[in-house]
């Protein structure tokens, strides 16, 4: 039974922590004996220490985009629950984003992600997706909406 | 007033504190010994943190320090200390706070409740928190007794060496070096030399056991 009486938990984050420190000042020539003695190189482990800046660095600076694209999916998300009258099926919705971006080719290549510059690559949901994100922008009229206005 | 992490220049900026760019400057510059020290000096303060750490690694910890320097969150002011040794005041920081964190966390849930741990927040408080899912901790028995067994090896790995026994008994305690100089009455050299006796003896009775750790 461990004694109660002692943190061993404590203990040995306070023994690791004075190795800590002891190894922070170790030399230059002490820590190549001990890499040495295990068989790993200075440059090796040193570019490999290099990489997790580089990483953290990038991350840091790709977090503006990171947000960016999150918003993004929030609004794309919000858009695709709300209930938008388009065309039942898949063919028709196709034909309906088709001659959208015919008629209006500038204004569709902008709202299509660097993904999907190829038409003929989007899935039956791309098409969904843009096709709402169209009505929701009022580039598009919904299909009651284009009822209402014949009426 | 506190800045947005997503924005990297400073609107105000002081002439004391380091900009992101410097910040790059700074660990571009930094030598492969140094990359190594503090790579090392996290990878302890993780084995030291044990369980608190959540399945953190050191590369992990050194991740996040870096990433609250240049979110600004820990101000390096270049003049006062080099970028190393302020490095290595933030992975302390960071290591510290984490297990301060999960004492809070578990003494909220009541230690030994047996229940399974889903994920917990470790980084600073915010939607961009880190968050680690995890599997049930081990027993708190079992836990304690592999904790237990740790130190008592080590104790009886110096158990024959007078100052290592002695030392290693400072440190159990949390004595920094200078305070355990004074109290043994030895000087630096001694510390720092019997310390590094004991972790090369523990390295190379842990490779003669076959086991990684130390």
């Amino acid at each position: 039974m461990p004694n109660r009486s002692r943190d061993y938990e404590l203990e040995l984050f306070n023994v690791m922590n004075a190795l800590a420190d002891v190894e922070w000042e170790m030399s230059e020539s002490e820590i190549l004996d001990e890499l040495g003695g295990d068989g790993r190189d200075l440059e090796t482990e040193a570019e490999s220490a290099r990489e997790i800046f580089r990483r953290a660095v990038k991350e840091y600076r790709q977090a503006p985009l990171r947000d960016a694209q999150k918003r993004y999916e929030q609004r794309v998300s919000n858009i695709c629950k709300r209930d938008f009258r388009i065309p039942n099926s898949a063919s028709e919705r196709r034909e309906l984003l088709s001659a959208f971006m015919a008629r209006k080719p500038d204004f569709g290549a902008s709202i299509l992600t660097a993904q999907h510059r190829e038409f003929k690559d989007l899935t039956d949901i791309d098409v969904e997706s843009y096709l709402k994100q169209l009505t929701e922008l009022g580039a598009i009229e919904s299909s009651s909406e284009k009822e209402d206005s014949e009426l | 007033m506190p800045q947005r992490k997503d924005s990297p220049p400073r609107l105000v900026a002081d002439p004391h504190v380091a900009t992101p760019e410097e910040v790059q400057r700074a660990y571009e510059a930094l030598t492969p010994t140094e990359l190594i020290k503090l790579r090392n000096f996290a990878d302890r303060r993780i084995r030291g943190l044990g369980r608190m750490a959540l399945g953190r690694s050191g590369d992990g910890l050194l991740h996040e320090a870096i990433t609250r320097v240049l979110q600004d969150k820990r101000h390096w002011k270049s003049e006062n200390v080099d970028f190393p040794q302020y490095l290595k005041g933030v992975i302390q920081s960071v290591s510290s706070n984490w297990r301060a964190k999960f004492q809070r966390w578990e003494a909220g849930l009541g230690q030994g409740d047996g229940v399974t741990i889903n994920e917990i927040s470790l980084g600073a408080s915010g939607p961009d928190d880190p968050e680690l899912q995890l599997t049930s901790p081990e027993p708190d028995q079992e836990r304690l007794l592999l904790v237990r067994d740790e130190v008592e090896w080590l104790q009886q790995l110096v158990k024959d060496h007078l100052y290592a026994s002695a030392i290693l008994d400072e440190m159990l305690e949390g004595r920094t070096g200078p305070e355990t100089q004074g109290r043994l009455g030895i000087t630096q050299t001694e510390y720092e030399s019997t310390v590094k006796w004991i972790k090369n003896n523990a390295r190379r009775a842990k490779a003669k056991e076959g086991d990684n750790a130390e």
